[in-house]
C-alpha cells in the first residue's frame, strides 16, 4: 500500500496575516508560503504563512528585520495564541473564581489570565491607511488580545490609558496605586487622572480584561493553592503543561544570559541544552514540535553558543508572549 | 509567605529549602518553600513573588512511600529533586510532625544510598549502556537529546561512586569544577561534549569508558 502523500504547502498567503503582508508589501517584501519546507500535518492552515513570515524576518538585514518583526507582531501573536489555545485554556480554566467587592479602596485588580497586551513601536494602521506614506510613524500602538473559553482570539486596538492600565496591572494594583503608576507616565492633573483611571478600571473589568484580584501575588498564590490542592477533582488533564513550558522557557533564557556572561560557560551551556531539550519534549507532547522544527534543529546543529542562542531565541520569545506575564507568568503544575 | 501559608494550612509542615534553607544564599537567590499537608488531594508546584523575592512552593502529601522512594533512589541514584528539597529543608513549622517524619525516612535511605553506592553506580551504568545502544555505533550521527541523557548518566554515576551529591543550584553550578578538582581527565572529556551536538558522541563514549569500563567493540 502506498503511503499518503504529504499535504501540499499552500502557495497563497493565509488571510490571518493579510495585515502583516500588506505592510511587508509596502516595504517591498514579498512572502511565499510555498517556499517553506515543513510538514504541516496537524498544524493549522495558516502555519506555512506564519513560518514564511518568521523566515523572512530571520533572513532580513537587522534594520529591516526590526520593521518586519514589528509589522507582523500582532498577527503572529494572535496566531501563536491560537496555536497554544488548548493548553492556555486549560491553564485559565483552573484559575480561582473571581473575587467580589471591587468598590473598596483596598480592592486590587490584575489583568485576566486570558489577556495579552501587544505593543508595536510603529503605527502600522496609520501607515496602511495612507498609501502615500513613505514609512510608518514611530508613534506606537497597543492592542489587547483575549483568548475566550471557545472561539477565535479576540483582538482590539486600545487607547493609551487602557493599554497602560493593562500593562501596570500585570501585577495586582489598587485603584490608587494604578492611578499613581499612570500619573508617573502621563502628564496632567493627578485628581483628573485618578478619576479617569477609576472609570477605566470599571470599563476593563466589565469587558473581562481586568479582574478583581487578591491584593498581591503572594495572597493570590495562597488562593490558588487552596483552590487547586483541596479540590477532589484533578484540576486539568494536561497536568499543567503550560506551567512546565513557562518554567523551561524562563530557565533557557536565564542560562543563555549566564552562558554569555560567564568566564567559564560550560555549565550554563549545558543547562541551556537541558532546558531546550525539555522544551522540545514538551512541544512534542503537544504535537507542536513541528511548528518550531527549524529553530530546534538549528539549535542542536550549531557548535557556537551565539548561533545556538540566536536560533532558539524566537521560540523563547513565542513562549514568553503566549504563556503569560506578571502574576500569571508561571502557572502551577501537578506533580502527581 | 510562611505566615500566610500557616494561616491557610494550619496543620501543614512548612520547610525552607534550597540555598536559603542551607544558609548559602546570595541576594539574588530565589526562595524555595515546602508545604506538606494531609488535606492536599494532589502534589503540585506553585510560583509567586513574595516581598519582592521569587518564590517556588512545592506542595506534597505526607504519605511518603518508603518503598517508592527506594525505587526512585535506585533508578536515579538518589538525586530526585523533590526528595532533595525535602531532605535539605529547614523545618520552620511542623505541628503534626509530618515533615520531620519524611526527613527521617530520607535519612534512612541516605544511609542505604552510601552503603549501596556500587549497586547504584551499576544501575546508572546499565542506563547509560541502554542509551548507547539506542544511539548506535560510535561515529554515527548522534542524537543530541539522547546524548544529553548519556551525559547525565555518566555524571550521576561519577557522583555516586565518589559518594558526592548535588543538593542545591550552587552544587549544580559547580559540577565541572568539582569533577575537575578530583578527576581532570573526565572533566576534559565532558567539556568537549558541551554544547551538545552530533560531535559530542565521541567524547561522551570516552567519558563512559573512563567512569565505568571499556565498551564492547560490538557497540
Amino acid at each position: 500500500m502506498n503511503a499518503a502523500p504529504p499535504p501540499a504547502t499552500p502557495s497563497a498567503p493565509h488571510l490571518a496575516f493579510r495585515r502583516s503582508l500588506a505592510a511587508f508589501a509596502r516595504m517591498g517584501v514579498s512572502v511565499d508560503p510555498a517556499a517553506t519546507t515543513l510538514d504541516v500535518a496537524e498544524l493549522p492552515d495558516a502555519h506555512p504563512t506564519y513560518r514564511a513570515i518568521v523566515e523572512t524576518i530571520r533572513m532580513a538585514e537587522p534594520g529591516a528585520a526590526a520593521l518586519l518583526d514589528d509589522a507582523s507582531l500582532l498577527d503572529r501573536t494572535a496566531y501563536e495564541l491560537g496555536l497554544f489555545a488548548r493548553l492556555l485554556r486549560a491553564a485559565v480554566s483552573v484559575s480561582p473564581p473571581p473575587l467580589a467587592g471591587g468598590d473598596a479602596d483596598s480592592a486590587a485588580f490584575a489583568t485576566a489570565p486570558s489577556v495579552r497586551l501587544v505593543r508595536t513601536r510603529w503605527n502600522w494602521d496609520a501607515f496602511l491607511a495612507e498609501p502615500a506614506a513613505g514609512q510608518p510613524a514611530e508613534t506606537g500602538a497597543a492592542w489587547v488580545l483575549n483568548l475566550p473559553p471557545a472561539g477565535p482570539v479576540q483582538v482590539r486596538r486600545l487607547h493609551p490609558l487602557p493599554a497602560l492600565l493593562l500593562e501596570v496591572c500585570a501585577w495586582p494594583l489598587t485603584r490608587a496605586a494604578a492611578a499613581a503608576a499612570a500619573g508617573e507616565r502621563v502628564e496632567g492633573d493627578p485628581a483628573r487622572i485618578a478619576e479617569l483611571v477609576h472609570a477605566q478600571i470599571d470599563e476593563l473589568c466589565a469587558a473581562g480584561l481586568l479582574r478583581l484580584h487578591a491584593p498581591n501575588a503572594a495572597d493570590h498564590a495562597v488562593r490558588e493553592m487552596r483552590h487547586l490542592l483541596l479540590a477532589s477533582e484533578a484540576p486539568y488533564p494536561g497536568h499543567g503543561i503550560a506551567g512546565m513550558l513557562a518554567r523551561a522557557g524562563r530557565a533557557a533564557r536565564k542560562h543563555a544570559a549566564a552562558a554569555a556572561a560567564a568566564g567559564d560557560p560550560a555549565y550554563p551551556m549545558h543547562q541551556l541544552d537541558v532546558s531546550v531539550s525539555r522544551i522540545k519534549n514538551l512541544l512534542s507532547g503537544l504535537k507542536l514540535g513541528g511548528a518550531f522544527r527549524v529553530e530546534l534543529e538549528e539549535y542542536w546543529a550549531s557548535e557556537d553558543l551565539g548561533a545556538r542562542v540566536s536560533s532558539v531565541a524566537p521560540l523563547l520569545d513565542v513562549l514568553r508572549r503566549t504563556l503569560g506575564e506578571g502574576v500569571h507568568a508561571l502557572p502551577p503544575y501537578v506533580l502527581t | 509567605m510562611l505566615r500566610r501559608l500557616a494561616v491557610a494550612f494550619p496543620s501543614a509542615g512548612l520547610g525552607i529549602s534550597g540555598s536559603v534553607g542551607l544558609g548559602t544564599h546570595n541576594p539574588l537567590s530565589d526562595l524555595d518553600l515546602l508545604v506538606v499537608d494531609a488535606s492536599f488531594q494532589r502534589e503540585m508546584q506553585f510560583a509567586t513573588v513574595s516581598e519582592g523575592i521569587r518564590t517556588a512552593i512545592l506542595c506534597l502529601r505526607p504519605d511518603f512511600d518508603g518503598e517508592r522512594e527506594r525505587r526512585w533512589m535506585l533508578a536515579t541514584s538518589g538525586d530526585v529533586p523533590m526528595l532533595v528539597i525535602v531532605r535539605i529543608s529547614f523545618i520552620a513549622r511542623d505541628p503534626d510532625g509530618v515533615l520531620g517524619q519524611m526527613q527521617r525516612t530520607l535519612t534512612r535511605l541516605e544511609g542505604e544510598r552510601l552503603l549501596r553506592r556500587d549497586e547504584l553506580a551499576t544501575v546508572r551504568r546499565g542506563h547509560a549502556m541502554e542509551i548507547i545502544r539506542r544511539l548506535g555505533p560510535a561515529g554515527s550521527a548522534g542524537r543530541p537529546q539522547l546524548q544529553m541523557e548519556l551525559f547525565a548518566a555518566i555524571v550521576d554515576g561519577w557522583y555516586v561512586r565518589q559518594g558526592l551529591r548535588r543538593d542545591t543550584r550552587q552544587d549544580g553550578e559547580r559540577t565541572f569544577v568539582t569533577i575537575a578538582e578530583r578527576d581532570a581527565p573526565l572533566a576534559a572529556l565532558l567539556r568537549q561534549a558541551v554544547p551538545m551536538t552530533h560531535a559530542s558522541l565521541e567524547p561522551l563514549l570516552r567519558a563512559f569508558e573512563h567512569v565505568y569500563e571499556p565498551l564492547d567493540a560490538s557497540l
